[in-house]
């Protein structure tokens, strides 16, 4: 088994590269004809691509078992959500779009819930996997960056909570801003705050969009690193559908 | 008044040249030595040293229409200190809105005998002789009218001063902020005054821009009338400030706007009859400009900006943070990263041929919804310190909040090497709702004690009781030569060895706010003993100089006749 294997779709191949084909072209109608908000045209799109990549999943947890091929499905979407972070990059600093449009493509749904409830899918399959035996020092690395990355956003959606909470309060409605606040790192963020630390560059000085990218970019390369070095393990298993679940290499 | 005497120690023609040149300060213009009588003297007054400073209430309140405060009732208005009774301490000057503005005498000891004067709505206030005849003035800015200026006659019998009303000739257009200078340096007071165009909107509706007025104006002085030209049609200024931003030596004029309207930057000619061309000069400026002071923060001889905007000062406390909602949201809207504009605070490092913003970086950037800012060395370890008051009532803004007000505490900052610390500690965390505030030394102990003219609630002195950490020298200029004989848009120099402590006096600074007293350095011990020089960079771009004698720490600068810029 290697990374290239697990990342490849196989003999859907043509079929992914179809359903991108229709999945792009479907969502950008839906979007660009304004029949749908961003964040539903992206979904919607997304949806179509996955197609050919769910019939790959579905291949290989019969091959591989189902800890192998939800590394797969961890390396895959968290390369999209790094792509949707990526994309806000775009439209802040390429695209110049104001702040409140700049949201990515499906974050766009919801930026607090979609963030926490992603993050805290990944830190649940790494632990699985490292309890699955998928343990070296890059899944340790791994489990501790995610761990910390959803520590983050458990600590800006519990803000999120609490100045909705407060903002009811004042008899107001509910304001996008409040899913933009600073978190713990980057510019305004928490530790900026802190009068025992000084401006640290890039930590307490960048965007959150910036610092969100960073996050999610270094998780999906410390989850790419986690796999390849873990996959060859698996490598004298022969596929087949008595492979051992887990792989417990 | 307390007990200060002042003894003079030794006085000097002095005609020697400056003694580091090469670092233009001001002006463009080669320096020429002009020779200027230094009277040093020795201020014996020992400062209190408690940790922290005292806060003294005087009677006096500006006040607001009817029951509820709503815009633009809600900016409130300034304050200016100067030595009207020439009795050697400063007194004070307060604009009021529908109160009447009020001279505050100083009677020494914190003590001030208030004298009501027969004038108010006023936004702005500065003290100088506008005519060059000797008599100080005070000057009012109206927000919906043009200047008012009141010449102070003589004085009363029982303290107070008989002030008569007098023209500005040729100032006819509304203004809300006003800058004097010597612009020219022609030896007489020029003026620039921009509007508030959605106050005037607000009182005569939309259709006064059709009418003249409204804008940004530039006078010149010419034997006593003010010749106007018109810089832009329209602004929404709550702050001008003389300023050079071309890095040419030349003081140009900035104008700072409000509600996301960029901030105008006219560039000096530099010759009578040439065109203040605009010029986008600035990396980044506050979006919604509220006050500015010009100073050197860092120490290297250049004349440094900060500026004043909204921003919530903590994003970790969800009650503050949702009070702050709706102006967050508007940002939220609109803001895109690549804006020059940017809601914070602002300091604008000069580097010789750009600017920098060290805002973020230095911890200053965020101070509440803030209004005046001003630098000065409050310890006297020579390092630049920092207070901006803030706070806003307003139904249309804060409508959710009690009272529509935001109330959060003014912020003091320490000045170091690595930047500012906050100094809560120092006592200056008032939350009164500040709008106008000077820096100045209201009991003429040496060190400089804080005025406010807060919105609703009475003004106050903060008597300043920190511990020092060094001496103060305060140097007072006169120009008997000319018609600005306080010598506005003057630069002083304190130099010793590769240290340096520039000051600029200027009539108006912070938010609607003005000083007409000496200019305070702060200078730590270790400097002083190493021996100082003191140099003066005149309006004209002339230069005088002298050694600070041993122990002087007050010094009166008059230019003599003769010399000046060639």
């Amino acid at each position: 088994m290697t990374l290239a294997t697990l990342l490849h779709p196989g003999r859907q191949a043509r079929f992914a590269v179809i359903a991108a084909a229709i999945g792009l072209t479907t969502g950008s109608f839906l979007v660009g004809a304004g029949l749908t908000p961003l964040w539903l045209g992206s979904v919607t799109g997304f949806a179509v691509a996955g197609v050919p990549w769910l019939l790959k999943w579905r291949s290989d947890l019969k091959s591989w078992g189902f800890a192998v091929t939800l590394l797969g499905v961890l390396v895959v979407l968290q390369g999209v959500h790094s792509l949707e972070h990526l994309v806000q990059l775009a439209q802040l600093y390429v695209l110049q779009w104001p702040l409140q449009r700049s949201l990515g493509l499906i974050t766009s749904a919801n930026v607090e819930w979609v963030h926490l409830a992603w993050n805290l899918v990944v830190l649940a399959g790494v632990i699985y996997l490292m309890t699955r035996g998928f343990r070296n020092v890059w899944m340790w690395a791994l489990l501790v960056w995610a761990g910390l990355h959803t520590l983050e956003h458990a600590y800006l959606f519990a803000r999120y909570l609490q100045v909705a909470r407060e903002i009811n309060g004042f008899g107001l409605p509910s304001f996008g801003a409040s899913q933009s606040l600073p978190g713990v790192l980057g510019r305004d963020g928490w530790l900026s705050q802190q009068s025992w630390c000084g401006r640290i560059a890039g930590i307490t000085t960048a965007p959150r969009a910036v610092i969100h990218f960073g996050w999610n970019a270094g998780e999906a390369a410390l989850l790419l690193v986690a796999a390849r070095s873990n996959l060859p393990r698996f490598s004298n298993i022969t596929p087949s559908p008595t492979t051992p679940r887990g792989g417990n290499a | 008044m307390r007990a200060a005497a002042l003894i003079l120690m030794l006085a000097g023609l002095v005609t020697g040249g400056a003694s580091t040149p090469g670092d233009p300060l001001v002006t463009a213009a080669p320096s020429a030595v002009v020779p200027a009588q230094f009277a040093w003297g020795y201020n014996a007054s020992e400062a209190t040293c408690e940790g922290s400073f005292v806060r003294h209430k005087l009677d006096f309140k500006t006040v607001t229409r009817g029951p509820e405060v709503t815009y633009y009732d809600s900016n409130g208005a300034g304050v200016a200190a100067a030595d009207l009774d020439r009795d050697g301490d400063l007194d004070l000057v307060f604009a009021n809105l529908e109160g009447p503005n009020t001279v505050a005498w100083n009677q020494g000891g914190m003590q001030f005998k208030m004298q009501r004067l027969d004038h108010g709505r006023s936004r702005g206030v500065a003290v100088l002789d506008a005519d060059g005849n000797g008599r100080l003035d005070l000057v009012f800015t109206q927000g919906l009218g043009s200047l008012s200026r009141f010449e102070l006659m003589d004085l009363n019998a029982d303290g107070g001063g008989r002030f008569e009303r007098r023209t500005l000739p040729g100032v006819l257009t509304p203004a809300y902020a006003m800058a004097w200078t010597d612009i020219d340096g022609d030896g007489d007071l020029d003026l620039a005054t921009a509007s508030y165009d959605t106050l005037l909107s607000k009182a005569q509706g939309p259709g006064f821009l059709s009418g003249a007025g409204a804008g940004v104006m530039l006078y010149e002085n010419v034997d006593g009338r003010f010749h106007g030209t018109k810089l832009a049609d329209s602004s929404q200024a709550l702050a001008v400030t003389f300023f050079d931003v071309n890095h040419d030596g030349l003081p140009d004029l900035l104008v700072g706007n409000d509600f996301e309207v960029p901030d105008d930057a006219f560039i000096n000619p530099g010759e009578t009859a040439g065109v203040w061309e605009r010029l986008d000069a600035l990396p980044t400026i506050t979006q919604n400009t509220m006050g500015f002071d010009v100073a050197d923060f860092d120490g290297d001889g250049r004349l440094d900006l900060f500026a004043t905007d909204m921003k919530p000062p903590t994003f970790t406390e969800p009650e503050r943070v949702a009070a702050w909602m709706p102006l967050l949201q508007r940002g939220y809207e609109q803001s895109r990263v690549s804006d020059q504009q940017v809601a914070e605070n602002v300091m604008l490092l000069n580097r010789g041929d750009r600017f920098e913003n060290v805002a973020y970086a230095r911890g200053i950037d965020a101070t509440g919804w803030s209004w005046s800012g001003l630098a000065g060395d409050l310890n006297h370890d020579g390092f630049q310190d920092l207070y901006v008051v803030n706070g806003m009532v307003a139904k249309e803004a804060f409508g959710h909040l009690p009272d529509y007000a935001l109330v959060e505490p003014n912020h003091a900052f320490e000045g170091g090497a690595g930047g500012f610390t906050a100094r809560n500690e120092w006592g200056l965390a008032a939350t009164d709702s500040g709008r106008g505030m000077i820096l100045a030394d209201i009991d003429s102990d040496g060190d400089l004690d804080v005025v406010i003219n807060n919105l609703n609630a009475p003004a106050v002195v903060f008597e300043n009781r920190l511990c020092h950490q060094g001496e103060s020298i305060q140097v007072t200029l006169k120009d008997p030569t000319n018609a600005n004989a306080d010598a506005f848009g003057s630069v002083v120099r304190l130099h010793s060895g590769d240290r340096q402590w520039v000051r600029r006096h200027d009539a108006t600074r912070g938010y609607l706010s003005g000083y007409n007293g000496p200019l305070h350095v702060g200078v730590p011990n270790d400097a002083a003993a190493d021996g100082l020089t003191l140099d003066v960079v005149w309006p004209d771009g002339a230069i005088s100089a002298s050694e600070v004698p041993q122990g002087a720490n007050v010094v009166t600068v008059s230019r003599a006749a003769g010399g000046g810029a060639p």
